[in-house]
């Protein structure tokens, strides 16, 4: 189970990063993640993924409410506006720059599934779970955020 | 979605490489792991052929029991030793086809994971033997122990084949013993040795019950230990 486990400490990692966008505390509150687990986890029958996505959430609010750093949340942003303008814009793919300004249209919410969705490969059960919602209401939002995603891209 | 976009998606997602995951991982104490979860796991990577094995004998047990009751009892006897040999041969599975170092270095150690087995596959042999005596008539307990006295018979022998003789010439040999084993307690009801299986008997049969099964859990000892000493 700890192989399964540090096979997961990429995506949690990458999940705290896109948060907070600093990789130092990104590093800190995903270890954290991982000791919180192994403290608290009932058993090994029950799925580990959402657990540790769940705490992960809630330790990255709790560290926004901390510094009052909202401008993290507009660094994701930032780094996709400068991704297009900028030197090395020229060398993007006009089809990377359409999902870039496409993925700019969408909420931080919708930005977060598509992360985990389908960049962490979250399946839509652990998702719904994570989320407090039901399988169908996950499997619309994301066909709904998927939908938004290609109209932006396609114009 | 499709591939393209997806890979698309993660490189933009894409993180810094994280610098203190395996330091940290290092550091961080494994959960201790219950016996239940190790024993469930240990199961599902016993080959199904095992399983099937045990089924189609069993099966067959239980159709004769409709129709033979000797033959019920015949058949029961026969076919212990056989589901011992091959409970003890898949027990040692790793060690016959030279897997020892992968199991060793595994996070559940290789005594362990082989006592599993052994546990796993004597409990559903042993219990299946005593669903299957139900149904021969006679007293029940002397019908138990007129089974269990060949299997721990063959227990024994297989247990001390593979510790002196592990690999696939074990296996062969582990079948050949129980098979002979088969043959005897076939010969004695078949043959003029029912006299063995009266009640005044019983004693005899319940003291041959104990020691082989005491010999048996000596030997499996014995077997875990040269285990260990492999690598040493």
């Amino acid at each position: 189970m700890l192989i399964e486990l540090e096979e997961q400490y990429d995506c949690i990692y990458r999940y705290c990063y896109y948060r907070l966008h600093h990789v130092q505390m990104a590093e800190d509150l995903t270890q954290e993640v991982f000791l919180r687990y192994f403290e608290k986890a009932r058993s090994e029958n029950e799925r580990p993924l959402p657990y540790l996505y769940t705490i992960a959430r809630n330790l990255c609010i709790d560290e926004f409410r901390r510094k009052k750093t909202e401008y993290m949340q507009d660094s994701f942003e930032k780094e996709l506006v400068q991704d297009m303008t900028g030197e090395h814009a020229q060398s993007v793919l006009v089809d990377t720059m359409a999902l870039k300004q496409a993925l700019l249209a969408l909420t931080e919410h919708e930005r977060e599934l598509i992360l985990l969705r389908y960049v962490n490969e979250v399946s839509v059960a652990d998702l719904s779970e994570i989320f407090d919602v039901s399988r169908f209401a996950m499997y619309r939002k994301l066909k709904g955020v998927l939908k938004k995603l290609k109209n932006h891209m396609q114009g | 979605m499709d591939q393209k976009m997806q890979e698309e998606l993660k490189k933009i997602y894409a993180a810094p490489a994280p610098a203190g995951k395996r330091a940290f991982f290092r550091t961080v104490q494994p959960q201790p792991v219950r016996i239940r979860y190790m024993l469930w796991i240990q199961a599902a990577y016993i080959s199904k052929c095992t399983w099937i094995l045990a089924a189609v004998f069993f099966g067959i047990i239980l159709f004769l029991s409709r129709y033979y009751e000797i033959a019920l009892f015949v058949t029961v006897i026969a076919v212990m030793p056989l589901l011992a040999a091959g409970s003890v041969t898949e027990s040692m599975r790793s060690f016959t086809y030279g897997m020892r170092e992968l199991e060793m270095s595994a996070r559940f150690s290789a005594k362990s994971v082989i006592l599993a087995r052994m546990c796993i596959l004597g409990t559903v042999n042993i219990l299946s033997a005593f669903f299957c005596a139900l149904f021969v008539q006679g007293k029940y307990m002397c019908t138990v122990l007129y089974l269990l006295v060949p299997y721990l018979a063959a227990v024994y022998l297989c247990l001390l084949i593979v510790r002196i003789m592990p690999g696939r010439d074990g296996i062969y040999a582990c079948t050949a013993g129980s098979f002979g084993i088969s043959m005897l307690a076939i010969g004695s009801i078949l043959g003029k040795g029912m006299w063995i299986y009266e009640e005044r008997h019983l004693y005899v049969w319940l003291a041959a019950a104990v020691l082989l099964a005491c010999m048996s859990l000596k030997e499996g000892r014995r077997t875990l230990r040269s285990i260990e000493s492999c690598f040493v």
